[in-house]
């Protein structure tokens, strides 16, 4: 679904992605780890068009990415950074303005405020909603035009532990039941472990090992931490 | 139209209008002590004539309205254009499989769509009320003709054209930075400027006409430099 390949980003004369190749297969779950500054996020922004490579291509279901060429975004649900709404709208009001931009019906929006447990918040401004809150609305404005993919940087960030529960149990269920494919990044490694398919760990602006989640449990069954902890360290296992 | 409609639904107008009605109400009451600026007596016939008659009266008013508006325009630019395109705002936007170009212009037609409006009610709409009061308790030497009303009707869509261009203008200024304090102090900058000729639109009316169709069509090429830049932009 996703492939990159060969993919440089420099800011300012200075390389942030060097070589990049990392392949996301559709209806599976992939976890981008990385320590901070590693450029997971610019990973994130180049597959979702808001950057250009400055050389290598991308691939999304077979087309290379251009920022010009913005068709393919009605296909990416994106969650990148700290997300903004329209503060004086209400969750619904918000998910309107997103599906009207997508081109989509607003039929499912019940739907996606219900999986997210949102339904409830009514006419309540988003400006009174805490950061969880406004963290799930963002999943729901990310899932609710029914993308192929979905972009999703740390996206349990705020969550309380039901919440971040909650959020696995859909996301699992998105694969499982939509065929939707997601690539995600989290610093919670425990929550990756539960849901990726496979990993991909970016060590100052390269993937310094790309592995199935079960080659992880066969090679460390410690766990992807210790996984993660040994890639990054040097001593790559499996 | 549906991504005006869009950009409507997510602007939070109600407190714009507000200003815009507090603007109106401030120049309305200048206006009523324009009129009564000559009876305080004054040998200077300039003054004489700009405080005594309708239409003097009116091109002081559509010269503070202009800097008043200005001011109002460049605050709700940077608020509904320039700061749409900084930081997280931007990726939001930017993850729609939308033009960037068709959502700049969108948005540049709801502002000047906006401030042209505020301009004509403040300055025309605001010299109607007075003229009328006025023309019922005699607070004006002088008798409210038709021409006093086609001429106010006139002054008024040069100055929301003024104001326009200024507006954009501003709002280029301040994208360079993306800058509030930038976008509204330009916009006051340019509105000093150009207050004078205001003044005496009655008088240098080709001047000013033409000077707002200049000062308009260097907004316009501004914006069109400032849609490319988001079209390229990466964020």
């Amino acid at each position: 679904m996703i492939q990159v390949h060969e993919v440089i980003k420099t800011f300012d004369g200075k390389e942030v992605l060097r070589n990049l190749n990392l392949n996301v297969e559709r209806g599976t779950i992939y976890g981008l780890l990385g320590a901070n500054g590693a450029g997971k996020t610019t990973t994130f922004k180049l597959i979702s068009g808001l950057l250009q490579p400055t050389a290598g291509t991308i691939r999304f279901s077979g087309e290379v990415i251009q920022t010009q060429n913005r068709k393919f975004l009605k296909e990416m649900g994106v969650l990148i950074e700290t997300p903004v709404f329209y503060e004086h709208l209400s969750a619904r009001e918000n998910l309107e303005i997103h599906l009207a931009y997508m081109g989509c019906d607003t039929a499912d929006i019940d739907n996606s405020l219900q999986v997210v447990g949102l339904a409830d918040t009514g006419e309540k401004p988003v400006s009174k909603f805490s950061l969880g809150m406004k963290q799930r609305l963002a999943i729901a404005r990310a899932i609710s035009h029914a993308p192929e993919l979905l972009v999703l940087d740390e996206p349990v960030n705020g969550l309380d532990p039901m919440g971040i529960r909650q959020m696995r149990e859909l996301f699992l269920s998105l694969v499982k039941d939509q065929d939707m494919t997601i690539l995600i990044s989290s610093h919670i490694l425990s929550e990756i472990e539960h849901i990726a398919d496979k990993v991909g760990v970016l060590v100052n602006g390269h993937i310094a090992k790309e592995v199935s989640m079960s080659e992880v449990r066969k090679s460390c069954p410690e766990g992807l931490e210790d996984y993660f902890f040994n890639i990054m360290s040097g001593g790559a296992q499996g | 139209m549906k991504l005006l409609s869009l950009e409507l639904k997510k602007v939070n107008i109600i407190s714009y209008c507000i200003a815009a009605f507090a603007i109106f109400a401030c120049l309305l009451g200048l206006t009523y002590i324009f009129a009564w600026v000559p009876s305080l007596g004054t040998a200077d016939p300039n003054a004489v004539e700009l405080f005594s008659t309708y239409s003097g009266i009116a091109a002081m008013g559509g010269a503070v309205g202009l800097m008043a508006v200005s001011a109002l325009a460049s605050a709700m630019g940077y608020r509904y254009v320039i700061k749409e395109y900084s930081g997280a705002n931007a990726i939001l936007l930017f993850t729609y499989p939308i033009g960037r170009k068709a959502v700049v212009w969108e948005k540049i037609k709801l502002l000047l769509l906006f401030v042209s409006a505020t301009t004509f009610v403040c300055t025309f709409g605001g010299f109607i009320v007075f003229a009328l009061t006025g023309h019922m308790f005699s607070l004006v030497d002088d008798n409210l003709q038709l021409i006093d009303i086609a001429l106010a009707l006139r002054n008024a869509v040069v100055l929301a054209c003024l104001t326009d261009g200024i507006a954009l203008c501003s709002l280029r200024i301040g994208f360079i930075r993306k800058s509030n304090s930038m976008t509204v102090i330009s916009a006051i900058l340019l509105s000093m400027l150009l207050v004078n000729l205001a003044t005496d639109i009655n008088q240098s009316f080709t001047t000013v006409f033409y000077l707002s169709v200049v000062i308009l069509v260097i907004g316009l090429l501004l914006t069109f430099n400032m849609a490319q830049i988001v079209e390229n932009m990466e964020v």
